[in-house]
């Protein structure tokens, strides 16, 4: 994340609108200068490098850009240390023995120096060597290059704005389920709407629809994702949480975030947009969301039910105004029209499940199991009895699954 | 009516319908369709509900740390326990301010014990992480948890930074009955104030030397509870806390310096003069938020932050420390600095063992035994003795500089003041003449002086 400082200056406001001042192809000429400045110093101090970055580049840099660049460029070459004596040793024996002694110093270091058998200079460099700003510069990675950068140094500008953002919406076309899952995963609170139906900050739905006529497509969904405190207070407690969707955003089709944050701790909030029609190139590997319950699911069904294919992520189902995103679709392998789907449940209610297994009646939705967790009801007594809800506590047992949907497979499983 | 934990919130699950405003802090949340409230109002939501129908299941602690084991023995100074009972005659909320010095982790300690509750020990740094663990280890039976500086170890009595308690607060909010809050001054003005939000803990401390103004204060007050009990440097010193001398050294810059300084100070007071004209009760943070917008205030900005850079540590300030290390080399000195690098500049010019947030955790607490036991005889330091160290043994501290402040200035002074036989304490601060570093210190010398004097 950009110091905030850095973040100020990398940004500018036009209104209440936050716009990042992003690195582009004309940055290209300096940031190869950049570079070649870094590749100059390898094995020198950091600290050195550094200082001789605050002179101007023979080719003008923004500032701003350009420590940006250098943070960026900082973070994807590991520095090390580099000390002939360990440096805790060095510290222990010197600073013991100056204690010690009534000599000056230069005997005291020529003293220490003998004890090691190096030299007082070699003494002196390794005093302080496991020290950040006494690292060496290493050699950049080969893969490096302007254009990697000018990537990674607007992802930080955009990370470090959604690091500070108190609630985020984010209206996507396509893909959205690595961002539920992911907003899920991290305990975030996530409402989801047909994309044509919010209304912009300006209060018209014009800009939304605009936008989803470009796109040719009217089925885009607006997700509003903050945490349980944001009820109660502008909290920034949150921001890793939410930066962590960014990554995702990349899976989307299309999509338009809109972040609000504050650039100062207790400055006004101030709106931040991210569209994919904005070359930032967000994506990244997806990390490991996959909850425990799901993971051994998997596990359990490969061995268990050749017959049926358990495939991750189906397409959502519309059914009226509400979404469904289920975990996983089970398709049997002879007969593909043998399709049912699994949804995983975490908190739940009575109200909840009677108005699901309502809903999805009356939608024609009969193939849909609901896997609840019978540790988190939130609500009294046991859940309705309904042929499509199983309940498990530490892991779905398979056997319960296919009791329903393949009941001859397993003859003596029980329900 | 099911009361339940939610990432640092309360949710209300099952509840009828309610009027707005029965219950305090009490929130319908439309994104998920249940009423929820603030963590840390949980005893007034409790006690709102109690008489209210369907009965309340409290489930916000589905699975509870073990019961804490029991505690030692411990001895308290006679104004330790009236702190302690003015604290437990309050409610168990409530704020104790005690010079530095004078025991506060001890007030916590009995505090813990007479609870018996599972306890969250809150402290501002890695240092002072281990040196809480260490107290509480010689009292408490069981084993001491610990979150912060790479350990994760949940137990009934757990201490953590202020850091890891604000991100793992969401998750262990509901775990403990009574939060201890060293170091209390850090909140109620800033985003650490969701850490306090975020815990149900009924029971609350703070401990502080140095209480914030309005409207931390009040803030505080709300999270952690009112001022319960307050002695000053001046109520303690001479017999549970060391007289002192207070020695200002005034210092001249050279011409380079100089030149650097007013050149700075034209162009910041340039760019003052112009805003002052039009808005001339402007806060100073203000001042700073509008400089920012505009290439000239931030030339101002940049040009005030090379001055205090530059009256850091100036030539005369290194003569002088090295002249004050030569007469003390017989003593026990601290000295402070503005700045990790200035502290680093003393420690290889002077051979002194710096002690600053980039020494690990292990060399650190070594070096601190060593200057206990006297086989180190000096220690420097930007940030990281200035609160909460335990070294009775410093009879001379030296404040080249600083940037926090007053606040940062009487907790540097109070490091000294632990008593010993026959110690009397000597501090220097060195300012720069005829600059802003004079006033201030006049202003601080002031403010620790001055109560000693009234008491004489």
């Amino acid at each position: 994340m950009l110091p905030q400082a850095l973040l100020v200056a990398s940004v500018h406001l036009e209104g209440e609108r936050i716009v990042p001042h992003y690195l582009t192809g004309r940055d290209e000429a300096w940031l190869r200068l950049l570079l070649d400045e870094y590749r100059r110093f390898v094995g020198r101090k950091c600290s050195e490098l550094r200082e001789h970055l605050r002179q101007p580049l023979a080719i003008r840099a923004p500032k701003a850009k350009l420590r940006v660049a250098t943070l960026v460029l900082e973070g994807l070459c590991r520095a090390r240390p580099v000390a002939v004596v360990p440096p805790k040793e060095a510290r222990a024996s010197l600073f013991r023995a100056a204690a010690k002694s009534r000599s000056a110093r230069d005997a005291v270091m020529r003293e220490v120096a003998a004890s090691f058998a190096v030299s007082v200079s070699e003494i002196e460099h390794s005093l302080f060597a496991d020290l950040q700003s006494e690292w060496r510069v290493s050699e950049p990675p080969l893969e490096i290059s302007p254009s990697r950068l000018i990537d990674d140094a607007n992802l930080a500008i955009v990370g470090s704005l959604v690091r500070r953002a108190i609630h985020v919406r984010i209206l996507v076309w396509g893909n959205a389920r690595a961002l539920l899952r992911q907003a899920r995963f991290v305990g975030l609170i996530c409402t989801l709407a047909r994309a044509e139906s919010v209304v912009d900050p300006g209060g018209s739905r014009s800009a939304v629809r605009s936008l989803a006529a470009e796109l040719n497509d009217s089925n885009g969904l607006a997700l509003d994702i903050s945490g349980p405190l944001a009820l109660f207070r502008h909290t920034a407690v949150y921001g890793r949480a939410l930066a962590s969707l960014l990554p995702r955003l990349a899976y989307c089709d299309d999509f338009q975030l809109t972040a609000t944050c504050s650039l100062a701790p207790r400055g006004q909030p101030s709106s931040f947009v991210l569209s994919s029609k904005e070359a930032i190139a967000t994506r990244r590997e997806l990390g490991n969301d996959q909850r425990r319950v799901e993971a051994r699911l998997l596990r359990d069904w490969a061995s268990l039910a050749p017959d049926w294919e358990l495939v991750r992520e189906p397409d959502p189902l519309w059914f009226g105004d509400r979404l469904i995103f289920p975990e996983f679709e089970l398709v049997h392998r002879r007969e593909p029209s043998r399709r049912w789907l699994l949804e995983i449940v975490g908190f739940w209610t009575h109200d909840f499940l009677h108005e699901r297994l309502r809903a999805l009646r009356a939608a024609g939705i009969e193939r849909l199991l609901l896997c609840i967790d019978q540790n988190r009801p939130c609500t009294e007594g046991e859940p309705p009895l309904d042929a499509r809800i199983i309940r498990y506590k530490t892991r779905i047992d398979p056997r319960a699954v296919l009791g329903i949907i393949d009941p001859g497979a397993f003859p003596n499983t029980c329900k | 009516m099911r009361l339940l934990f939610d990432h640092g919130t309360l949710v209300l699950a099952e509840a009828p319908e309610l009027e707005p405003g029965c219950v305090p802090g009490l929130l319908w949340d439309p994104r998920v369709a249940l009423f929820r409230a603030p963590a840390w109002r949980y005893s007034e939501v409790r006690g709102a509900l109690r008489h209210r129908l369907p009965p309340l299941r409290d489930e916000v602690r589905p699975n509870a740390l073990a019961e804490p084991a029991a505690y030692g023995e411990l001895s308290l100074r006679s104004y330790q326990r009236a702190a302690l009972l003015s604290w437990e005659l309050s409610g168990r909320r409530g704020t104790i301010v005690l010079p530095t010095g004078s025991g506060k982790t001890q007030v916590a300690l009995a505090a813990l014990r007479d609870s018996a509750a599972r306890a969250l020990c809150l402290v501002p740094t890695r240092a002072l992480l281990q040196q809480w663990t260490s107290a509480l280890g010689g009292v408490y039976g069981g084993s001491v948890g610990c979150l912060g500086d790479g350990r994760r170890d949940l137990q009934a009595v757990t201490v953590a930074t202020f850091e890891s308690a604000h991100r793992l607060m969401p998750r262990i909010g509901a775990q403990f009955d009574l939060l201890i809050v060293d170091e209390a001054h850090h909140f109620g003005s800033g985003v650490r104030d969701e850490a306090l939000e975020m815990s149900i803990a009924p029971q609350r401390l703070g401990l502080t030397a140095t209480p914030p103004n309005e409207p931390a204060l009040s803030r505080l007050a709300e999270l952690i509870g009112p001022t319960v009990y307050q002695l000053s440097i001046a109520d303690l010193a001479g017999k549970w806390l060391s007289d002192f001398d207070l020695i200002t050294v005034q210092l001249g810059l050279n011409a380079v310096e100089r030149a650097r300084y007013e050149d700075n100070r034209r162009v910041f007071g340039e760019y003052q003069r112009r805003t002052r004209r039009i808005d001339p009760d402007e806060s100073f943070p203000d001042f700073v938020r509008h400089a920012t917008q505009s290439p000239e205030g931030r030339a101002a900005l940049s040009a005030w932050r090379r001055n205090r850079h530059l009256l850091h540590f100036t030539q005369a300030k290194a003569q002088a420390v090295a002249e004050l290390l030569r007469r003390h080399r017989d003593s026990r000195v601290l000295v402070f600095t503005a700045d990790n690098a200035a502290a680093y500049r003393i420690a290889r010019d002077h051979l002194v063992m710096p002690i600053t947030c980039e020494i690990s955790r292990a060399e650190r607490e070594a070096a601190l035994a060593a200057f206990r036991a006297g086989t180190l005889r000096c220690l420097v330091s930007a940030r990281v003795l200035n609160e909460g160290i335990d070294v009775p043994q410093a009879d001379v501290a030296i404040i080249v500089s600083g940037t926090q402040g007053e606040r940062e200035h009487a907790q540097r002074v109070g490091r000294l003041l632990r008593p010993a036989p026959g110690k009397r304490a000597l501090i220097y601060q060195l300012a720069t003449r005829a600059t802003s570093e004079i006033w201030r210190a006049t202003e601080r010398r002031h403010g620790i002086v001055a109560a000693s004097a009234a008491r004489r």
